[in-house]
């Protein structure tokens, strides 16, 4: 009765419109006065859930983000992007895809992939004689990319909403392959789709040109270095390596390219602080509803339930993915992370599935849900770029949407496309 | 998301003094919310300073120390809390908007009057608990700091107060501009 209520206020809360972290809470309030517990609960939830050191990371992986977003640095690696593919044929679709792989590593975030990649390429690509579903459809699939490479804040939020005991670095290594994977998959199918519709490439600008280019990013890619070998080598924690990430960003783009004037500076932290402030009402939010779910005994149902209709764990992955596929058109990634992880982790744990890749297919199948409509942030904001009705990229989309798919179903029954790198990196 | 309403075009059925009233309420509030966002701005920015210190301080000063880790906690709280107080005046959060942006303008009204109230309520609720808990905690130590345990609690107290003070400036802008319609809609109604 009780979890049926906090599922049923939840759900009803967010259909009218109130706000994720709200309609959690309130939910909760509700059921806690439901089952005569105090209201106190709900403000020592809510705190021991926001006030977790292990979150610290996000906020300065989003400030590291957001510097080297306004300081420029999408462009220098947007022009490297088109040096090393932009002949091939597709020309300025593949540079997307491969500018996604590159800033999805500094930015970690979906949304501020699409925003900057697909602020720059997709008005281009129409210019040279693209069709805009095409281009808005190639920058929102390839942004999905960025949900998996470090430093993506969305498995950050997965081993805090693990309980903090999976280690993020081992998170960031898994993501990697399955990241790579991706890129190479929707690159195929942006070539296809090109060579059917004739679009045009880009003369090859030479190796030299490639070298340049390369220079010149090559201090934005670092960072990804920064972060993952400093978390490895043990000379930083994770929490650590991201106020490195915020001040080597700082140092790059204010000292050594001079992009970064302090009006813009004031931009980045205030932009900053606004979307670490309302990612972290949701996850503080969502460990009250969380340990509510705990204290119903909702997981060991889940276990029960999924134990009496499933035989192997390909059966409950492939189910569960299903259910995140479902959710995940309606619900954004990060409160769909922050609910599902108490639920179903402790399923796939019970049918001995690693954590882990666990958490790689959690990511990949939520962040298909991204460009799904009814609610897919990536979606409208590509839309948006594009000045294009969301009902027009969806009469063409089905082809990225498989091949987005078919890498979701090869990191599910593949286990170690997510479990190689950590164990070759231990 | 819902817009948010101009204010200079809510007030056109209020008298001069309620508008001008109303108008140093909203600049008021938009204060507030301004240095809410500097709030959570300057927690950030410390944060960044903190962790730094503590790599500095481990590498360099060979003396890793206590205070950086419940200092990082409460400037993380600090952060969430304000940053999402001015996220409530900015009508900023995660929010679902498919019912609100599929049904008629009079449901749309009544929908987002629900929600400003229950976000009223569920910061309330909030904003006592916390505080109950600030005051509970005073006279607990926390160790490596000075502070106590309770002060942990004090910036969610305060930023659930602007909350409940911003969303009450929503439900005000929102009823506003539908009174002369309303009226017009019932004067048609009973003639």
């Amino acid at each position: 009765m009780s979890i049926a209520l906090l599922f049923l206020t939840f759900f009803a809360a967010l259909a009218i419109g109130l706000p994720v972290a709200f309609a959690l809470a309130f939910a909760g309030a509700l059921v806690l006065l439901t089952l005569d517990l105090p209201l106190l609960t709900l403000a020592q939830q809510l705190l021991s859930g926001g006030s977790s050191t292990s979150l610290l990371a996000i906020p300065l992986f989003v400030l590291a983000g957001e510097l080297m977003m306004r300081g420029g640095l999408s462009e220098r690696l947007i022009a490297f992007a088109s040096a090393l593919v932009g002949h091939i044929r597709g020309g300025l679709g593949q540079v997307s895809i491969l500018s996604s792989l590159f800033f999805g590593g500094v930015s970690g975030s979906a949304i501020a992939d699409v925003s900057a990649v697909g602020g720059a390429m997709i008005p281009q690509m129409v210019k040279r004689g693209f069709h805009t579903d095409f281009a808005v459809n190639v920058c929102i699939t390839a942004a999905l990319v960025a949900l998996l490479v470090p430093p993506s804040h969305n498995l950050i939020l997965y081993s805090a909403a693990a309980g903090g005991g999976i280690s993020i670095a081992d998170l960031f290594a898994a993501g990697i392959l399955p990241a790579l994977l991706m890129t190479l998959s929707l690159m195929i199918t942006g070539w296809l789709i090109a060579r059917k519709r004739g679009y045009a490439v880009e003369p090859f600008p030479g190796v030299q040109a490639i070298l340049l280019r390369m220079i010149a990013a090559l201090p934005a890619m670092l960072l990804i270095l920064l972060i993952f070998v400093g978390i490895k080598a043990g000379i930083f924690t994770a929490i650590e390596s991201a106020a490195m990430a915020v001040l080597y960003a700082l140092a790059l783009t204010a000292l050594v390219y001079r992009s970064l004037p302090l009006t813009v500076l004031w931009e980045a932290l205030q932009g900053a602080a606004k979307t670490s402030g309302t990612i972290l009402l949701v996850i503080a939010a969502a460990s009250v509803f969380g340990w509510l779910l705990a204290y119903l005994q909702v997981p060991a149902l889940a276990v029960a339930g999924l134990k009496a209709i499933a035989s192997s764990s390909w059966s409950v992955l492939l189910m569960i993915v299903l259910v995140l596929l479902v959710l995940g058109t309606f619900m954004d990634l990060a409160p769909m992370i922050l609910i599902c992880t108490p639920i179903f982790l402790p399923v796939a744990k019970a049918f001995s599935i690693d954590p882990i890749h666990f958490g790689v297919v959690l990511i990949l199948a939520g962040g298909i849900g991204l460009i799904t409509p009814p609610v897919g942030s990536v979606l409208f904001v590509g839309a948006a770029i594009g000045k294009i009705e969301v009902s027009e990229t969806l009469k063409s989309i089905w082809p990225f949407y498989l091949s987005a798919l078919v890498v979701l179903l090869l990191v599910v029954f593949v286990p170690a496309i997510s479990l190689w790198l950590p164990a070759l990196l231990k | 998301m819902i817009p948010s309403s101009n204010p200079e075009s809510q007030h056109e059925g209020a008298s001069p003094a309620e508008q001008h009233s109303s108008n140093s309420v909203d600049l008021a509030l938009n204060k507030l919310a301004a240095w809410s966002m500097h709030l959570a701005v300057f927690a950030l920015v410390a944060i960044v300073g903190v962790q730094a210190w503590q790599v500095f301080a481990r590498y360099v000063l060979n003396d890793t120390p206590d205070w950086t880790e419940p200092a990082s906690s409460l400037l993380l709280v600090t952060l969430m809390s304000f940053s999402a107080a001015a996220g409530v005046q900015q009508q900023s959060h995660f929010r679902f908007d498919l019912l609100l942006q599929n049904c008629s303008a009079i449901w749309a009204l009544r929908l987002s009057l629900i929600v400003q109230l229950l976000v009223v309520a569920s910061s309330a609720v909030l904003a006592i608990a916390a505080f109950r808990l600030y005051l509970d905690g005073l006279a607990i130590k926390q160790a490596g700091v000075a502070w106590s345990q309770g002060m942990n609690y004090l910036p969610l107290a305060i930023a659930c107060i602007l909350m409940c003070l911003f969303s009450l400036q929503h439900f005000r802008k929102a009823l506003a501009p539908t009174k002369a319609p309303l009226e017009q809609t019932n004067t048609a109604a009973s003639s």
